[in-house]
């Protein structure tokens, strides 16, 4: 995939939601795209639709949530589109997704190398044996594992919180998918093991020139690590655009409010107290 | 007394003339040791390795280590549920480890504890008038101070809020709820264990505002749980860093901030998030 390519479309994009008799508006009208090579951030607040947003690309939404008006495209085919029921399945081959938790996403009676060969025999036409064991060692090692033989022989359980995000990643990423979602896939970990976790995102995306949507709550984070950011509040994205400048311009006074609710910090300079 | 005690600033308490810090001290905590079991191998580690801290009046202190690194475990010590381990904890003067259980019953509504979880913390078959009733029945006359109404307003919430269910609030509204629980009893210390990490950013700041007013209006010291540094940074006057069960760097808050002595300390400032936004502010 080269640089710079489109490889996430999403187009007017309204999702609703039936519950009882009522029609519930989880996104309006949402435009984003993310191309190859980039970091695209998706911050708000709980309940501003940043969650649906990541899983209508996945298909992984609830029986009654559809698609109002809008479309989903991936790598230029239409994943979705009006009347579709968002059930597709682009996971696996073009998509990877990482969740919060990731002892959820692991089956805690398999080894870790088991979970790799599930993923790749689904994904990977004819894959013989010997290449299922050789890419999971390799894509354990990018993923900066020292020891991956002892990770591939571990079960979910004997791995720090980590180093099971770790091989989370290593499963959304082993097939080589175009677009890697990640959803507030560092919010449990501690502050030392997410900026680490941060790093290997940024070197993913920078060597395989994938896209990467990273979803999460922490406007810090995000500025941190994502080429471009977009703001959502009850549904839509309120503002988008490149880091730097919807850091040091908010265009809208809902990235103003958040920015202003961000704990004062100034480097070595002593700050005063209230 | 029908108010509270209007005291200005906690720095001001602290320096209140007459004091002396000895016995001025709302929290002592020496050569703290304890020691728990692992759930699965049931093989004894150490939560809390040797130690020492004390909070004077109108003080707080806060306590920044990553999961696992005892913080919780001592906050636990200082709320005289007990004297776990070995070492002394004084708790306004009295050693816990010396007194009878009722003698800690007594002492136990000058602590008051808020936990992460607001909606753990409250029983969710009760209104939260009916939940200020049990308290009030509990210790009338340490909160016959001020009115349910009064005690909400203190919290920004609005009176009809009192007649809802937990489930009824939002995690910002319950988390107020159980700030204005803690408040009711006139405590000396208030602790506080990671009391804004289930919460959104703005909500975040709202909270913290209502502590810090807390503190200042009724001189309770505060011993501040976080694995947030600028979280305690904005509300700590000093800070212990822990790490593995020990104390690896304790001081004012604005020199271990901005001039860490210790390794760990400087690892955790490097990875807290947001360094290009500060970089450019």
């Amino acid at each position: 995939m080269a640089r710079g390519e489109a490889l996430l479309e999403l187009r007017s994009l309204t999702i609703t939601a039936s519950v009882a008799d009522r029609q519930l508006l989880l996104l309006r009208d949402v435009e984003l795209e993310v191309r190859a090579g980039e970091v695209v951030g998706v911050v708000g607040e709980s309940g501003s639709g940043k969650t649906t947003l990541a899983r209508s690309v996945v298909g992984l939404l609830e029986r009654n949530v559809q698609v109002a008006t809008g479309r989903i495209e991936l790598v230029g085919e239409v994943l979705v589109g009006p009347g579709t029921d968002l059930t597709h399945t682009a996971r696996g081959r073009s998509v990877g997704m990482v969740f919060q938790d990731a002892s959820r996403s692991l089956n805690p009676l398999m080894r870790v190398r088991r979970h790799l060969s599930e993923v790749l025999e689904r994904h990977v036409d004819g894959i013989g044996r010997d290449e299922v064991r050789a890419r999971s060692t390799e894509v354990l090692r990018r993923m900066r594992i020292d020891d991956p033989d002892r990770v591939l022989d571990s079960y979910p359980h004997q791995l720090s919180g980590g180093l099971r995000q770790r091989v989370a990643i290593a499963l959304a990423v082993v097939t080589n998918p175009a677009l890697v979602i990640a959803d507030e896939c560092t919010t449990a970990l501690d502050v030392t093991t997410q900026a680490e976790v941060v790093a290997l995102f940024r070197e993913l995306v920078d060597e395989l020139h994938i896209g990467l949507l990273f979803v999460t709550h922490d406007l810090m984070l995000a500025s941190d690590l994502c080429d471009r950011i977009a703001v959502m509040s009850q549904g839509e994205v309120v503002e988008v655009g490149p880091t730097d400048q919807v850091l040091r311009h908010p265009t809208v006074d809902y990235t103003r409010r958040l920015l202003a609710a961000v704990p004062h910090w100034t480097e070595g300079a002593s700050a005063t107290h209230a | 007394m029908t108010e509270a005690i209007e005291t200005g600033t906690a720095a001001d308490l602290v320096r209140r003339p007459g004091l002396t810090p000895q016995d001025g001290l709302v929290l002592e905590i020496e050569d703290l040791v304890v020691q728990h079991r692992r759930e699965r191998s049931r093989e004894l580690f150490t939560a809390v390795d040797h130690v020492s801290l004390s909070i004077g009046p109108g003080e707080s202190m806060g306590v920044v280590g990553e999961s696992g690194s005892g913080k919780t475990t001592l906050a636990m010590a200082a709320t005289a549920l007990g004297a776990p381990g070995t070492g002394t904890i004084r708790l306004l003067g009295r050693d816990l480890r010396s007194l009878k259980r009722a003698e800690l019953r007594a002492l136990r509504p000058e602590v008051q504890v808020v936990f992460q979880d607001p909606h753990g913390s409250l029983d969710p078959r009760q209104s939260v008038r009916s939940g200020f009733k049990e308290l009030r029945a509990l210790q009338p006359r340490r909160t016959d101070w001020i009115d349910d109404e009064d005690l909400v307003g203190r919290v920004r919430l609005a009176p009809d809020l009192l007649d809802r269910y937990p489930h009824q609030l939002s995690g910002g509204q319950a988390q107020r709820v159980c700030i204005a629980r803690a408040l009711m009893m006139r405590p000396r210390l208030i602790v506080a264990d990671e009391p804004t990490s289930g919460l959104d950013v703005s909500v975040q700041a709202d909270v913290l505002e209502l502590l810090r007013e807390a503190r200042r209006t009724t001189g309770a010291s505060m011993l501040f749980i976080s694995h947030d540094l600028a979280v305690v940074r904005s509300i700590c006057q000093r800070v212990v860093v822990m790490y593995r069960g020990a104390v690896v760097e304790q001081g004012d808050a604005e020199q271990v901030f901005a001039r860490p002595r210790h390794d760990y300390t400087r690892r955790l400032l490097a990875a807290m998030p947001g360094s290009r936004w500060r970089a450019g502010r």
